[in-house]
């Protein structure tokens, strides 16, 4: 896991050819710099998205055409990482505070849509680009009327059969005339059918107000009694106690009068419908709804029946008793909840006979980690693996609380995403760079990924990282587990993948003995990446896993201490 | 539900000879029993979507006063399945259609039923409401704000009766909290916990978030299978090739469809809390979420998310795994706490109670509402409303940041992108 191989690399080639690449702080080409934010996604919080993408957009346009020019068709692959990736700049590109990078991201996109030649992956951006384009988003206008338009319309719909064409002919009345429809919404309380009348009396609360009540009051009588209950509600509804009389008046009226006129006196809440509703309890026919009214009224009950009331709002107060019935959805829930459960299944970690006769000892036995030490975060046990969420750094790494010498290491591990990046430091104190202050890292690397494409050769999994490169295997398929086997004894380290060996060297040899510059410098002509290792011949130190970014997992993790032989 | 009430007779003034001689079918039992209601004193419904709830009791329900007369799925298999399970449970085999717009012209049919994915609610429900249909839709009322905005125009210019699914505010336990709603918005009326309140929403009061609801980014196409029309189970939204992860069920797991566990049981929790805080008629002012990057097709899970109104009421939402430690009190108020089961740091808490009056529940039967054309107790306007909260969590998700929204205009401020989520375009030719 290096991500200083490019500079090197460049910074040499520059040199030799007198130009200069874009940089950042850290001397990363733009590829890099995209290269490492996917190794990150994604990200897991507000602070590391900040810092993430901030160097992407700071990049664009160039940023933008190297993740989008690694969109594949979408049957052929994974998007999944240039996805997040994209998405995540647009998201950090509209935010207010960050309007001065907003220009060159759209330019990237505005090629990267005119190069698209995947249907899918296009829509994708336009759908991305969409977001970050407020000056063509549509204005939020209000509709103009068009009086004479509504007026024919009205005329058409009003002598509709349809009860909603007719509530529909109201609506675009009330919006040409406003309150000078008063006289077609009276006539409309007429209307045998009660959404029109609802609708009229809504649109008489919008556009008129409390004088349209006294005007319906005048025409009551003339009215159904269905119509008569509509008027009743709007009083009570918006309020109207300069109408209680009507109200009042109809309490004892049969059916749907009498009952709407309870509400509504309930609504109103003055001390003359308190009077009347308490009045009522009396009466056998109406005691229970009356009852009912004084329970959710809002305004003082007379004293005389208050307990009675109390007792009636002490009923409401209960409790459940016992559990409720599983519903319906909860059913379907939990057949789904069962089979997302039985795509994980916890993994086996155990010695073979073998391994046990030879003395190996299990360091992961599937649950506890009491054998390792540092980045217990970054770095935790999930369905019997040792699942790994931790990003770069020397504070992020997991190591061996014991020390070894010469030793067999032996892991599983499964790529579980594109481009996943970690490694193993042999004979390495804690808290360094293991690739230099230990003895060396091994590998692991995920070099089938598109984003490695221009990849060095001592950079492919396995590698003894910058001093003997590996030979290049192909990675089982994403979610699949691997095994590996690091043997070391004294300067000779033997690395095998999957029963095949990829290194077989002795380190000393391969940097003739030099792992530092003979003159001092920072410049090593002996090593393959021409950095100092001043940890190549550590007698002993911890093994250990050196994180960058979520994707990755181990099991089987056992080691045979040979010094012990 | 007065099974033994006659119901009101809808009839239409110069249309009722036409409606009589329209077929509607005769059954000679309902419901297994003796009592015979004529088809002319029945409502009637169809049902667009016989998929896993589509089929469960919600829509597939026993009321002899509403019959299931059509059912419409996209998936041959789920059609049949719905066709059967009418004759099964009611002895009528239902009319059955493929396309959706069929049903919403079916003059035979007064209910319509909306059982999708949230992706087609608002354009089901405004068609609906413009073929004169009233209207029982599933939740998430509607995937974006603007659907529904746009619904609730619909729904009002043709005085429809709409009634979303969701049901807490007036009955059943309120899932694990151990209470139902009433004494809760008793206690608030009442003042006894002071004000501003803040709620909290989380698996350690009894709420579970179903993270189970999440995406996956590695999807590769499939083959369409022959009994689904996938172009129409699409509909408005983006072509994407075809893998089963993305319908039936899981398409829960897609921003395109729906938005995972939160869209999924956000009403349900939320709408009574809209409804004790006497919120219905605004929206929070802000909101805050703490989760990981989301991917732009895969929903993922979440760390927390915040609401925050004007007056400073807040809701807290704490994902499955991010649950605050120990007891924790589901409302809090500056002068008290009420934790899960109804314990309470107040002492007199009964007493209090007692003395407050009982909040005003009416309209909770939607075939009444129906037929004496009243709101429903949890209409258009109301559910508007709580699906907004849902919608602007998911928007804040999908931007990863804090969002400040503004009640009166009903768009956020300050962030183009944000109410770039609010209106989406929609595929093709579909449109309100």
């Amino acid at each position: 896991m290096k991500k200083h191989y490019i500079y090197i690399v460049l910074a040499v080639l520059c040199l030799a050819a007198g130009i200069s690449n874009a940089q950042d702080a850290r001397h990363r080409t733009v590829t890099t710099i995209v290269a490492d934010a996917l190794a990150q996604m994604p990200v897991q919080n507000e602070a590391d998205f900040t810092a993430e993408f901030k160097d992407l957009a700071d990049s664009a346009p160039e940023s933008v055409a190297i993740l989008t020019g690694m969109l594949r068709p979408a049957k052929d692959t994974c998007n999944a990482l240039m996805e997040y990736a994209i998405a995540g700049l647009v998201r950090y590109a509209t935010r207010p505070e960050n309007a001065k990078c907003l220009s060159a991201v759209k330019e990237g996109f505005v090629k990267a849509i005119t190069n698209a030649n995947d249907i899918y992956n296009l829509q994708f951006l336009t759908s991305q680009y969409r977001l970050l384009c407020p000056e063509n988003s549509p204005a939020v206008s209000e509709k103009a009327v068009n009086v004479q338009e509504n007026l024919t319309k009205y005329a058409q719909l009003i002598k509709s059969p349809k009860d909603n064409e007719r509530c529909q002919a109201l609506w675009l009345l009330a919006e040409a005339e406003g309150a000078k429809c008063e006289p077609e919404l009276l006539k409309a309380l007429s209307d045998p059918s009660g959404a029109c009348r609802a609708n009229a009396l809504i649109i008489a609360s919008q556009y008129i107000g409390e004088s349209f009540a006294a005007k319906a009051a005048t025409k009551f009588n003339k009215l159904t009694n269905d119509a008569k209950a509509d008027v009743l509600n709007y009083i009570g509804e918006n309020g109207i106690a300069s109408q209680q009389g009507l109200v009042l008046k109809n309490l004892k009226a049969k059916g749907k009068l009498g009952a709407t006129a309870i509400e509504a006196a309930s609504k109103l809440a003055t001390p003359s419908c308190a009077t009347a509703l308490a009045s009522l309890l009396k009466n056998k026919d109406l005691k229970d709804k009356a009852l009912e009214a004084l329970a959710c009224f809002h305004g003082t009950i007379p004293e005389s029946i208050a307990s009675v009331v109390k007792g009636r709002r002490a009923e409401s107060f209960k409790l459940p008793e016992g559990d409720n019935e599983e519903k319906e959805y909860d059913k379907i829930y939990a057949k789904a909840a069962e089979a997302a459960k039985k795509e994980v299944k916890t993994e086996v970690n155990a010695l073979t006979d073998e391994e046990k006769e030879q003395g190996f000892e299990l360091l992961f036995d599937g649950t506890s980690m009491d054998k390792w030490t540092g980045n217990l975060i970054g770095y935790t046990p999930v369905d019997g693996t040792i699942y790994v969420s931790a990003k770069y750094g020397n504070e992020s790494n997991l190591y061996t609380k014991k020390e070894y010498r010469d030793f067999i290491f032996r892991f599983e591990f499964c790529f579980m995403k594109e481009g996943v990046n970690n490694g193993v430091g042999v004979r390495t104190p804690m808290g360094v760079d293991a690739a230099y202050d230990g003895m060396c890292e091994v590998q692991i690397l995920d070099h089938d990924a598109p984003i490695y494409k221009d990849l060095r050769e001592y950079q492919v999994h396995g590698s003894v990282y910058g001093v003997i490169p590996a030979k290049r295997i192909v990675h089982k398929p994403l979610g699949q587990w691997e095994c590996e086997e690091i043997r070391v004894q004294g300067d000779h380290i033997t690395v095998t993948v999957n029963g095949e060996v990829i290194v077989d060297g002795n380190i000393r040899e391969a940097c003739q003995g030099h792992n530092v510059a003979p003159d001092g410098s920072d410049e090593n002509p002996y090593t393959v990446d021409h950095r100092n290792h001043p940890g190549m011949f550590n007698e002993r130190g911890h093994i250990g896993f050196l994180g960058h970014g979520e994707g990755v997992k181990f099991k089987n993790i056992r080691v045979l201490d040979l010094e012990k032989k | 539900m007065d099974k033994s009430r006659r119901s009101f007779i809808k009839k239409s003034a110069a249309g009722v000879a036409v409606a009589t001689i329209l077929p509607r079918k005769v059954f000679g039992k309902m419901g297994g029993d003796n009592n015979f209601i004529a088809p002319s004193d029945q409502l009637t419904r169809g049902i667009i979507g016989t998929g896993g709830i589509g089929r469960s009791s919600t829509h597939y329900y026993d009321d002899p006063r509403c019959r299931l007369v059509a059912v419409c799925d996209v998936d041959s298999d789920h059609l049949r399945k719905g066709i059967d399970l009418c004759k099964e449970k009611y002895g009528n085999t239902p009319q059955s259609y493929t396309d959706w717009r069929d049903l919403v012209a079916d003059p035979n049919v007064d209910i319509v039923h909306i059982a999708t994915p949230p992706h087609w609610h608002g354009l089901m429900a405004a068609a609906a409401a413009n073929a004169g249909k009233d209207i029982w839709c599933e939740k998430p009322m509607t995937r974006t704000i603007g659907e529904g905005k746009k619904v609730v125009e619909a729904v009002k210019r043709n005085a429809r009766m709409f009634r979303l699914n969701t049901w807490f505010r007036f009955t059943d336990t309120f899932y694990g909290l151990g209470t139902t709603v009433l004494p809760l918005k008793k206690l608030v009326d009442s003042g006894a916990l002071g004000w501003p309140l803040t709620v909290r929403i989380s698996g350690a009061n009894g709420f579970a978030w179903k993270f189970f609801w999440t995406g996956k980014t590695n999807l590769k196409p499939e083959p369409v299978p022959e009994c689904l029309d996938y172009d129409m189970w699409l509909g408005p939204a983006p072509y994407k090739p075809y893998n089963p992860h993305r319908v039936h069920q899981t398409f829960r797991g897609y921003w395109d469809y729906d938005g995972g566990g939160l869209a999924d049981m956000g009403q349900h929790y939320l709408d009574p809390v809209q409804y004790i805080l006497g919120k219905d008629d605004t929206f929070p002012v802000k909101v805050e979420v703490d989760a990981p990057q989301q991917h732009p097709d895969a929903v993922g899970t979440w760390r927390s998310i915040t609401y925050t109104y004007e007056d400073g009421c807040k809701i807290i939402l704490e994902g499955e795994g991010f649950e605050s430690e120990g007891k924790v009190p589901y409302l809090e108020g500056p002068n008290g706490k009420l934790y899960k089961g109804f314990e309470c740091t107040i002492p007199n808490v009964a007493e209090i109670l007692n003395d407050t009056p009982d909040p005003v529940i009416r309209n909770t039967d939607f075939i009444e509402c129906v037929l004496q054309r009243k709101h429903f107790a949890l209409d258009e306007n109301i559910g508007f409303h709580s699906s907004t909260i849902v919608n602007m969590g998911v928007c804040a998700l999908r931007l990863g940041r804090t969002l400040n929204f503004d009640p009166k205009t009903q768009r956020f401020t300050g962030d183009e992108a944000a109410n770039l989520l609010i209106d989406q375009p929609m595929r093709g030719d579909w449109k309100f």
